[in-house]
């Protein structure tokens, strides 16, 4: 799969979960321009073109981010705030999909600018209902600004305190 | 105003009037008495010669019995008119011839009278023999007025009126004139001696006018003034002196009381009035032992005695007040002598003492006292004079140093400081002493010790005061041994520095475990509901991808992995939601319990569908509590209230307020099923359940959670019920009775 093609990035580290969002999403034919990672490093160096991702450039940004919070080496919402703090990645929707019913973890999320924030159901009805909706809203539905419109510069990361 | 009273100026005069007057009236007495007695002589004489010349030409008529001729005689007469009536009587007697002629015969006496005259009734009678020829022929009468003689008179006496008058008059002049040199001296001197008497006046003085007796006795007046003037100075500073002294003995507080040497009171000042009660009339001519105190009887007399033998004695004794009050006296008592040196009398000088003496035993008792606190007190306690001699040592000052009071008393200070210290603690004396402070904590700033006779340095504590007596600086120092309270605060201090490790690494500790705790729960949420999410999804796709292929015990097994996935996710949403309100701040706001409980009830909609459901609802306060906890309360009341009445055909469920155990609670009431009081106290505990779960669906753990928040609100929650007899649960919460009331008079107002 070429890179450049990415339209999903799924962030996530249980191979089941993977497993049954990949199911998902195949189950209503989404699946075509899927890319996973499988921890918050792996997804920067994927967004920011670095590591085993430099040949990537900042010109094929996903469609969106599906984003689990609970990520070993850097936490889902580090990563979040990593993209939301950078001109470049800003514009890219981040869904935030997790187990957790934590409250400050919403909040959290909101703060630092997610565009959506999802609890995943147990029940696996449920689960497939959500995805599919999620795929075609943010991938069909949802329409985003050009990759070229994004700033190009790297100015420095400069966090700004939210609500 | 009698004579006798008269001025002497009147009385000089009268004496000068009456004495010319008496020798004018003398005179013309004596001169009118001689005239007339010579005038009347010559009255006689004239008429005896008439009457011879008449009796002689009578004489030839008689004898011839001639009437004519005798009444041509008398007839010439007629040239003295004084001749009032004449008779001629023959030798027998008989009346002759009369005259004047025509004058009745009554006129004139029937017979004659002897010859010779007499003074008959104011009128001159002479009777005049008429002899002729040697013969008596008969007698002639003659009457004759004496008018001339009474207009002689008249005209004398006037005369000596009129000289008298005269006489007076100058003798007034005269004498008034000359009696003014006489009585003049005497009137200035009686004008003085007046204004003497009357202004008391002694340096007045006459003036001598002459050196006669008047003169003589003015100046004998002006001495007697002058000794009368010396005198009364004499007297007046006396008099002086004596008030001065009066006053002063007056003015005394000490009762001064004079007696004579019976012991009867003479004088009795302002003092002793005051002292004794008696007003000096009540004690004057009294005697003294009416004050005297009934439990000293014969002290007076002794007292006495001693003064009449001359001894002045200084005395304390009791007196009796009027009215039986005690007063303590102290008495001088001297004799007092004449100007011979005779003993006349007896003074007292007696001073209340009374207040003296208690605040003698007050400051005795004080003393005493003092002392008895000093020797038991617990401090030490050290007096030392100016010159760091110790003048008092107690016995915990004994104690202290290991020194008795005999071997301390004397000594320098200095041996009980450590020599370190003694030029410090000299320094630190003086400037005590400078300032005007008189009591002051020593060793403040820096640690101060002492030293104990064996050698030995111990901490103290110490305080100094210092006040003069008698000119000279005592300063007091009062010591607390420390060692031992050193020792505590030490060991306290090490024991709280031990506790307050302590506790810091339990509260470490602590924290770790919450933040444990936390990361527990955070994990639970997460990771213990991935893998549910996994079994339930896979499940899933086993159940739809192989339908087929599955036996149907194959797809039992799956349903009932499904449904239990869905029973743990239930529990371990509970148990997070329990964990949460356990570690969840209260954000309490007055919230009205009827808002909560529709929404409750509109979100049992669901439940209670198809049912058939009847509901007594009263109105509830609002209350101050957290809403959401609050809500979770009604919550699974209600729902459990709906869930244990399923078997009922109608659910009956009431929600009120009552007066209970005299508080105020919330209760939910049902018809349902209910259960065993014997498993009451179970009922609030976590996954206690009293139903199995084919019967009621349920966790165990939400009625834990509701008896957590009912707690956290400051009230208790519990339940009556019975088998099949339906369950009530009741609740209360802070501020809910306060609530209930003004609710009550809401609605009654």
């Amino acid at each position: 799969m070429n890179d450049k093609e990415v339209e999903l990035l799924l962030v996530e580290d249980d191979p089941n979960d993977v497993e049954l969002a990949l199911i998902a999403l195949r189950r209503h034919k989404l699946a075509n321009k899927i890319h996973v990672v499988r921890d918050g490093e792996e997804a920067l160096d994927f967004l920011f073109c670095r590591g085993s991702y430099a040949q990537r450039t900042f010109n094929g940004p996903p469609k969106v981010i599906l984003l689990d919070l609970k990520l070993p080496k850097v936490s889902g919402l580090e990563v979040l705030k990593a993209i939301k703090d950078d001109p470049r990645t800003r514009p890219v929707p981040v869904v935030v999909m997790t187990s957790s019913r934590e409250q400050r973890d919403m909040v959290e999320g909101y703060r630092l600018g997610v565009n959506s924030y999802i609890q995943k159901p147990i029940d696996f009805d449920q689960f497939q209902a959500i995805i599919r909706e999620l795929g075609y809203y943010w991938l069909v539905v949802n329409q985003c600004p050009p990759p070229e419109s994004f700033p190009a510069a790297l100015p420095p990361l400069q966090h700004k305190p939210g609500p | 105003m009698g004579f006798q009273d008269q001025s002497i100026k009147r009385k000089t005069m009268a004496v000068i009037m009456l004495t010319s007057v008496a020798v004018l009236l003398l005179t013309a007495v004596a001169f009118t008495t001689y005239d007339l007695a010579t005038y009347r002589q010559n009255l006689v004489r004239n008429l005896s010669a008439t009457a011879a010349i008449v009796a002689d030409h009578s004489g030839p008529a008689l004898s011839l019995r001639d009437k004519k001729d005798a009444r041509a005689t008398l007839a010439s007469l007629r040239a003295d008119p004084r001749i009032l009536a004449a008779a001629l009587y023959d030798s027998q007697g008989k009346l002759f011839i009369g005259y004047p002629a025509q004058a009745p015969v009554s006129t004139f006496p029937r017979t004659p009278g002897k010859s010779g005259y007499r003074f008959e009734g104011g009128r001159l009678v002479l009777f005049e023999p008429v002899v002729e020829g040697g013969q008596r022929q008969g007698m002639l009468y003659l009457k004759s007025d004496l008018h001339t003689l009474y207009a002689r008179l008249r005209f004398y006496g006037g005369i000596a009126l009129l000289v008298l008058f005269g006489s007076a008059l100058v003798a007034l002049a005269i004498s008034n004139t000359l009696q003014e040199r006489v009585t003049r001296p005497i009137l200035a001197l009686a004008e003085v001696a007046k204004a003497v008497s009357e202004r008391g006046d002694y340096s007045i003085r006459a003036q001598k006018v002459s050196s006669d007796e008047t003169g003589l006795l003015t100046e004998a007046f002006n001495a007697m003034l002058a000794r009368i003037e010396e005198q009364t100075e004499t007297l007046r500073k006396d008099e002086e002196i004596r008030s001065f002294l009066a006053a002063i003995v007056e003015s005394s507080e000490d009762a001064i009381v004079g007696k004579d040497l019976e012991g009867k009171v003479i004088s009795w000042n302002a003092g002793a009035e005051q002292m004794f009660g008696y007003a000096a009339a009540e004690m004057v001519g009294q005697s003294i032992t009416r004050v005297q105190s009934p439990d000293r009887p014969g002290e007076e007399a002794q007292i006495l005695e001693e003064a009449k033998r001359g001894r002045t004695r200084h005395y304390e004794t009791v007196r009796i007040r009027k009215g039986g009050q005690r007063i303590e006296v102290s008495l001088i008592v001297f004799p007092i002598r004449d100007a011979r040196g005779d003993i006349i009398g007896i003074s007292s000088t007696a001073r209340d003492i009374t207040e003296g003496k208690r605040a003698e035993r007050l400051i005795q008792e004080s003393r005493a006292r003092f002392s008895g606190i000093i020797a038991s007190a617990m401090d030490a306690i050290i007096s030392v004079d100016e010159g760091q001699r110790i003048t008092i040592f107690n016995e915990a000052a004994e104690k202290m140093f290991g020194c008795s009071a005999g071997e301390a008393l004397g000594q320098s200070l200095d041996r009980f400081i450590p020599e370190q210290l003694r030029q410090a603690h000299r320094r630190h004396v003086a400037e005590f002493g400078r300032t005007g402070a008189t009591t002051r904590t020593m060793g403040n700033l820096l640690p101060i010790s002492g030293l104990r006779v064996n050698g030995e340095e111990f901490p103290i504590e110490a305080s100094i005061s210092h006040i003069e007596i008698g000119g000279e600086r005592v300063y007091t120092v009062i010591l607390r041994d420390i060692t031992e309270r050193k020792r505590a605060e030490d060991q306290i201090r090490r024991l709280n520095a031990e506790l307050e490790q302590r506790v810091a690494e339990r509260t470490a500790e602590l924290t770790a475990a919450n933040k444990e705790l936390e990361s527990f729960t955070y994990s639970v949420a997460h990771d213990l509901r991935a893998p549910l999410r996994h079994i339930d999804a896979f499940s899933n796709l086993l159940q739809e991808d192989f339908e087929a292929a599955l036996p149907q015990e194959a797809k039992h097994y799956l349903a009932n992995i499904r449904n239990s996935t869905g029973k743990m996710s239930l529990l371990v949403d509970d148990l997070l939601n329990l964990a949460r309100v356990g570690r969840q701040e209260l954000r309490r706001q007055s919230t009205p319990l009827d808002r909560l409980l529709d929404e409750v009830l509109a979100d049992l909609g669901q439940e209670t569908a198809g049912r058939k459901m009847e509901w007594h609802i009263e109105a509830l306060p609002a209350v101050e509590c957290d809403p959401g906890l609050m809500k979770q309360v009604f919550a699974n009341l209600l729902s459990n209230a709906v869930k244990y009445t399923r078997p009922r055909p109608v659910a009956v469920i009431e929600v009120g307020c009552r007066r209970m155990n005299g508080d105020t609670a919330v209760f939910v009431r049902d018809n349902g099923v209910g259960f065993n009081m014997k498993y009451a106290d179970k009922l609030f505990g976590v996954f206690q359940r009293f139903h199995r779960a084919e019967e009621f669906e349920g966790t165990g753990v939400g009625l834990a959670t509701v008896d957590r928040i009912v707690r956290k609100h400051g009230g208790h929650i519990w339940a009556e019920a019975g088998v099949d007899k339906g369950a009530t649960f009741y609740f209360t919460v802070a501020g809910l009775e306060q609530a209930a009331k003004e609710e009550q008079q809401h609605i009654s107002a």
